[in-house]
């Protein structure tokens, strides 16, 4: 725990504070209740899947030096395994950034990671392994959302049949039980209003924007299908059935669910603007290859369109992570299947264009960009039986500078070469968080100031 | 200059802000937090929603502004309280500031209602000892609260060591800005504020995103709608 008495640790978080908490898959796609690296962060942690025959096989996680000025630029300086396999998918900050919370979808354990007393070496803090119980039987945690003093935790799916019902959990930053927020269904909606032709209760992401006292989350699958072999679940047509077609907007402060919108073929990652007026967020369905748009009409109402392709939808390219731009301006879109990330020109949310494509590897998932858009990474799997097999099984993390015209490969890790396992989803460390010096010198300016 | 670029790092939009900050996000002239302007929504109606319980408050020893020692606990049961915990000389405009600003306009609108306003009590806690004597909160008090006509308490403690545990206990994290001019004068903190029940219970916390005497005087008869029979409960 924090130790007031430390004056080293009074040190490490004097600019956290100072600069406050005000943000998931990357620097632009935090909550906006927690700080943000603006300049060079020094630390990429990778949530990484254990794999069976690699390593130790377990789940850890990975801490790479991404600061251009360390002398161990380009490593990985630190790894964390946290005993057996638990399909390590997703990972959040606390509001105040000094621990990490991350998820097995499949054991339902949540991993903390102490990440402020040694930016460079994460200690785990706390396991919490009675999340279905405490939850009344919400499986496979996935979005770590943070709230003011607390997280909001997204399930995937339930104990009950293991399909696509579920809920949001809430858990205090002591890493206790609060609160379970059911989605809304047909049988139940909850007070909410739906839409269209689904009220189908799945979940996946969470966002949020304060300003409008709104919250939006969208919907996945279930336990049976996010554990079972790509290949024979996409031959299964039951299973196919099997997918969430809604988001739904909810009543920040309340929690409660106000309206429920058609977004056919399992909408993920959800992504809000950052300017002031902005009101919307953006998701895309992985199944139908879609950008959605939730926006506040004039008349204050919550809306919600499909605003464009990613891709060519007939051919499945399953777009999976996004990420927005601090600026509102572009959208990152990664399409798993042909292993592509895609720049959409969002200026207009209406009408997104794709300005830019690159190819990253066999296969493609998740992005992590920095505040000011120059550095952008990615990692290579989706979950462990929705991995490409064999030679087309490519597991790395890729930095990349990006000019505004094209992304340049800096350096990359391969998670296989190092036994490392199936890399994950990104979270950025930096010293100045915490008010620590960074153990060398930087040379030049220009690491900081670029 | 070196230390600028490093401070220049870090930008949190929330819970503290400054002119640069909403500069680099993109953002146009001073950020001034919600609760300084009118809400941007509706508060939801008392009543109509449910505050979990998030954790049982802690207690601790600190000094009234009398100079009597008294038990933090004593002060967190039997009423819905309001903690917040603040510096004096705090300058910052979304900082303890506004939690004041904050606290004195729910005490204000409350006071319209005396019968609310007596199951009410606000805890204001200093966490500059060094600065915050007694007597310096008393005349804080004065300046604050004189005539507010509501149970407020601004406390202070003997020492850094004696607020460190309460302070730990809540996570209101705060540190001693040893860069400021004296090193000794100013603080960097989270800037939160406590919801805690007639059963010492914390139910809610606010950051800057919600800390708005709209929402807070709604929270509050919420959980004073909790303990009223229904036929009373129907008239907050």
């Amino acid at each position: 725990m924090f130790k007031v008495k430390s004056f080293l640790i009074k040190l490490a978080i004097l600019p956290l504070l100072a600069f406050g908490i005000g943000a998931s898959a990357d620097e632009t796609c935090m909550s906006p209740y927690m700080a943000k690296i603006v300049g060079q962060e020094d630390f990429v942690y990778v949530w990484t899947l254990g794999k069976e025959g690699l390593g130790d096989e377990q789940d850890k996680l990975v801490t790479i030096d991404v600061n251009p000025a360390s002398p161990d630029y380009g490593q990985v300086v630190h790894t964390l395994s946290v005993g057996g396999r638990n399909e390590a998918h997703h990972s959040g900050f606390s509001d105040d950034r000094r621990f990490l919370w991350a998820g097995g979808l499949d054991t339902n354990k949540i991993f903390i990671f102490d990440v402020h007393s040694d930016p460079a070496r994460p200690k785990l803090h706390k396991t919490v392994d009675d999340f279905v119980a405490k939850s009344g039987g919400v499986v496979g945690p996935h979005t770590f959302y943070a709230l003011a003093g607390r997280m909001m935790i997204t399930g995937l799916s339930n104990n009950k049949d293991h399909g696509g019902r579920t809920a949001m959990v809430e858990y205090s930053n002591q890493g206790n039980y609060i609160a379970t927020h059911w989605h809304p269904t047909d049988q139940d909606l909850r007070g909410a209003e739906k839409t269209g032709k689904y009220a189908d209760g799945y979940g996946y992401d969470v966002r949020v924007l304060p300003r409008r006292n709104a919250m939006f989350t969208s919907s996945f699958t279930g336990w049976t299908n996010f554990m079972m072999d790509f290949g024979t679940m996409l031959s299964d047509g039951e299973a196919m059935k099997r997918f969430g077609n809604t988001a739904v907007m909810w009543d920040l402060h309340t929690r409660k669910p106000k309206k429920v919108f058609d977004m056919p073929g399992a909408p993920l990652e959800i992504r809000c603007a950052w300017k002031p007026n902005n009101n919307y967020c953006f998701t895309s369905t992985a199944l139908t290859s879609q950008i959605w748009l939730m926006y506040e009409d004039a008349g204050g109402e919550w809306q919600a369109q499909a605003v464009g392709d990613i891709g060519d939808p007939s051919k499945i390219p399953l777009p999976v992570d996004i990420s927005i731009t601090s600026d509102d301006n572009g959208l990152w879109v990664q399409t798993f299947m042909d292993g592509k990330t895609r720049y959409f020109d969002i200026s207009d949310p209406f009408a997104p264009k794709q300005v830019y494509e690159k190819v990253i590897g066999s296969q493609v998932n998740m992005i992590s960009q920095s505040w000011d858009g120059k550095r952008a990474y990615f990692t290579s799997s989706l979950l462990d039986n929705w991995d490409k097999k064999g030679d087309q099984d490519e597991q790395f993390f890729k930095a990349y500078t990006w000019d505004g015209e094209e992304l340049n490969l800096e350096f990359a890790v391969d998670f296989k070469a190092e036994k490392l396992g199936s890399a994950h989803q990104m979270r950025f460390g930096a010293y100045g968080l915490y008010g620590l010096k960074r153990p060398y010198e930087v040379k030049s300016l220009v690491a900081d100031a670029r | 200059m070196r230390l600028s670029s490093s401070i220049l790092w870090l930008l949190g939009l929330l819970i503290f802000s400054s002119p640069s900050a909403a500069e680099q996000s993109g953002r146009q002239g001073v950020y001034l937090a919600p609760g300084w302007g009118k809400l941007s929504f509706k508060a939801p109606d008392p009543g109509s929603y449910y505050l979990p319980v998030m954790q049982r408050s802690t207690g601790g020893k600190l000094i009234a502004t009398d100079g009597q020692q008294v038990d933090l606990a004593d002060l967190l049961q039997d009423k819905v309280t309001l903690l917040s915990f603040i510096y004096r000389t705090c300058d910052d405009v979304n900082g303890c500031p506004l939690s004041t600003m904050v606290l004195r306009t729910v005490a204000s609108r409350m006071g319209k209602e005396p019968d609310l306003a007596e199951e009410l009590r606000l805890v204001t806690v200093s966490f500059d000892p060094l600065n915050d004597t007694p007597a310096a909160m008393a005349d804080y008090e004065k300046a604050i609260a004189d005539g507010i006509g509501l149970d407020w308490h601004f406390l202070t403690s003997e020492s850094d060591e004696k607020i460190e545990p309460i302070l730990e206990a809540y996570e209101q994290f705060v540190v001693r800005d040893v860069s400021s001019v004296d090193g000794k004068g100013k603080f960097s903190h989270i800037l939160r504020v406590y919801l805690i029940d007639q059963r010492s219970q914390i139910r809610n916390i606010y950051n800057l995103s919600f800390l708005h005497p709209d929402i807070l005087v709604n929270d509050v008869k919420t959980l004073m709608m909790e303990h009223l029979p229904e036929s009373l409960a129907k008239r907050i």
